[in-house]
């Protein structure tokens, strides 16, 4: 990035769960509200307006809509679409239109309503797909399909157990039963829970898999030098800057023709980009939230992004060093896993916890000095990846 | 619920699906670089070119990972499994049924096409060698 800085000034975001009483429309508003209120500006200062999809088939005219409910009158507005990369993606939309000079404060959002029925092969699903992986459709699969296949291959090419990766769903549960913004919050899980609940496809147990649940949420992005100036003139919370992005896209979206499948390969060029950007070492950061999906794929990412070498991210975590308290602690948030994970806006919450990280009001899951956080979104199969670097002053 | 379900057809897998019942496995090769590749695509993915043609493959290969679907899967009977197939003529892998119980099964083992003739249409699924 050049030396001009980024700054998120604003959150909000409900707490992950059902709520179906709510449409998508509403959810949106309640988390606008609460970011700008909470970055102190006014709804009239609000000139960039930039989101993620509002369902898995979009109606085209989610932000003008959802512009008339609120009457914001936005110079520059997009909806930005790249599977659960999107907000990361709209957010480096908004960083990008404010450093033109087209935009001085932009709201960026995401919003998502349960879509299990549909991420299994249900009709709509089927519609979304069948462009893309026609071939594979007669067959069955499911996406969760995909992941077990590259589990199974992690396991078969670097040691892994179903017990390693089981760990990692007794770690995030233990998180998430200290983060009130939780869908997953009890019971506390034990490795054998993990293994002994329902098979899903092997080496995947449900508890292996994310619960899809409702949510939304907003950030308030704008120019250090408004960021400073609200920040005077309203009394209102230090600013965390954007101080690193990094994005890659690898040819394959689920499954690699030619190269491993248990290796995410968007991941170390994103990280390098990112870092490069933010003029920082890897080791300099102190807190990472990771998409992790299924249980495996933190693990994998936890190596694939450089925290650790290739084949050690699961000793790694079995030796408590991605917990609070170890060398990085990974998905102090309760991770995709318990966390939950409403796919569109899982980017964005990643966001709503690390400035809560860096603030220090991360509560029983506050990182002691965290400095310097990292998010990471991606579609696909990890076969696309977002990162951006957040730090506190 | 079924085994399977019949397979969309657009410009690229048109020939494909219509060989399958004929107990053919087509792959493509481009005439501008000797790419093989699959699944069907009307543009070669290494060059761009448009003057593909289509190969019979052996039907022949490994098997690079696979898994039993336990889980939500509407419209199909569960389980089922699914693995992922590299052909000897190596167009790249990708997803095929695989008949063959799950605990039998071992990364890395031969593998050959089979076919599966439905009423209205045909599939191809793999089975060990």
């Amino acid at each position: 990035m050049n030396q001009e800085k980024i700054a998120i000034i604003g959150i909000g975001d409900i707490p992950v769960g059902k709520y179906p009483e709510y449409d998508e429309m509403e959810l949106a508003s309640i988390v606008i509200k609460k970011a700008i209120n909470d970055s102190g500006l006014k709804k009239e200062q609000i000139n960039g307006f930039f989101a993620g999809p509002d369902n898995l088939v979009p109606d085209m005219f989610f932000t003008a809509w959802l512009a008339e409910k609120l009457r914001l009158e936005p110079k520059r507005m997009a909806e930005i679409a790249c599977g659960g990369a999107s907000g990361t993606l709209a957010i480096n939309h908004a960083i990008n239109e404010i450093k033109l000079g087209n935009v001085e404060n932009a709201i960026v959002l995401s919003t998502s309503q349960d879509h299990s029925e549909m991420f299994s092969l249900g009709p709509l699903f089927m519609k979304f797909f069948e462009r893309a992986i026609g071939e594979d459709l007669p067959f069955g699969i499911q996406v969760y399909g995909y992941y077990a296949m590259a589990a199974q291959r992690y396991m078969y090419e670097y040691g892994a157990t179903e017990e390693d990766f089981a760990r990692v769903a007794v770690k995030n549960r233990k998180l998430a039963a200290k983060n009130p913004r939780a869908f997953m919050r009890s019971p506390l899980l034990t490795i054998n829970d993990v293994l002994e609940s329902p098979s899903v496809a092997p080496p995947f147990n449900r508890l292996d898999c994310c619960p899809w649940a409702d949510g939304a949420a907003a950030l308030v992005i704008t120019h250090e030098d408004y960021a400073r100036k609200q920040e005077k003139s309203n009394n209102s919370l230090k600013p965390v800057y954007i101080t690193g992005y990094g994005e890659k896209h690898d040819s394959s979206n689920f499954i690699p023709e030619k190269k491993s499948i248990s290796t995410f390969h968007a991941a170390r060029p994103a990280m390098k980009e990112a870092l490069k950007s933010a003029n920082i070492e890897i080791e300099d950061i102190d807190v990472a939230e990771l998409y992790d999906a299924f249980s495996a794929c933190e693990i994998i990412l936890s190596e694939d992004l450089g925290f650790f070498e290739k084949g050690e991210g699961y000793k790694a975590l079995h030796k408590g060093e991605t917990d609070l308290g170890g060398k990085i602690p990974i998905n102090t948030s309760g991770g995709r896993l318990s966390l939950g994970h409403p796919a569109y806006v899982t980017a964005l919450l990643m966001h709503t916890h690390m400035v809560r990280q860096l603030r220090g009001q991360a509560g029983d899951n506050q990182v002691e000095g965290a400095k310097i956080a990292l998010t990471q979104g991606e579609h696909g199969m990890n076969n696309g990846i977002a990162i951006t670097i957040l730090e506190a002053e | 619920m079924s085994d399977f379900q019949r397979p969309k057809i657009n410009n690229a897998n048109k020939t494909f699906w219509e060989e399958i019942k004929n107990e053919k496995f087509l792959l493509q090769k481009c005439n501008g670089c000797n790419e093989i590749f699959f699944p069907p695509r009307i543009i070669c993915p290494e060059c761009l070119s448009d003057d593909i043609k289509h190969i019979e493959s052996s039907g022949r290969g490994v098997l690079y990972a696979f898994t039993e679907i336990h889980g939500r899967a509407p419209g199909f009977k569960t389980p089922f499994v699914i693995g992922l197939i590299e052909l000897d003529e190596k167009p790249g892998r990708f997803l095929s049924r695989i008949e063959a119980p799950y605990e039998t099964l071992k990364i890395g083992q031969k593998m050959k096409v089979q076919y599966v003739h439905k009423k209205k249409y045909s599939v191809h699924a793999f089975i060990p060698e």
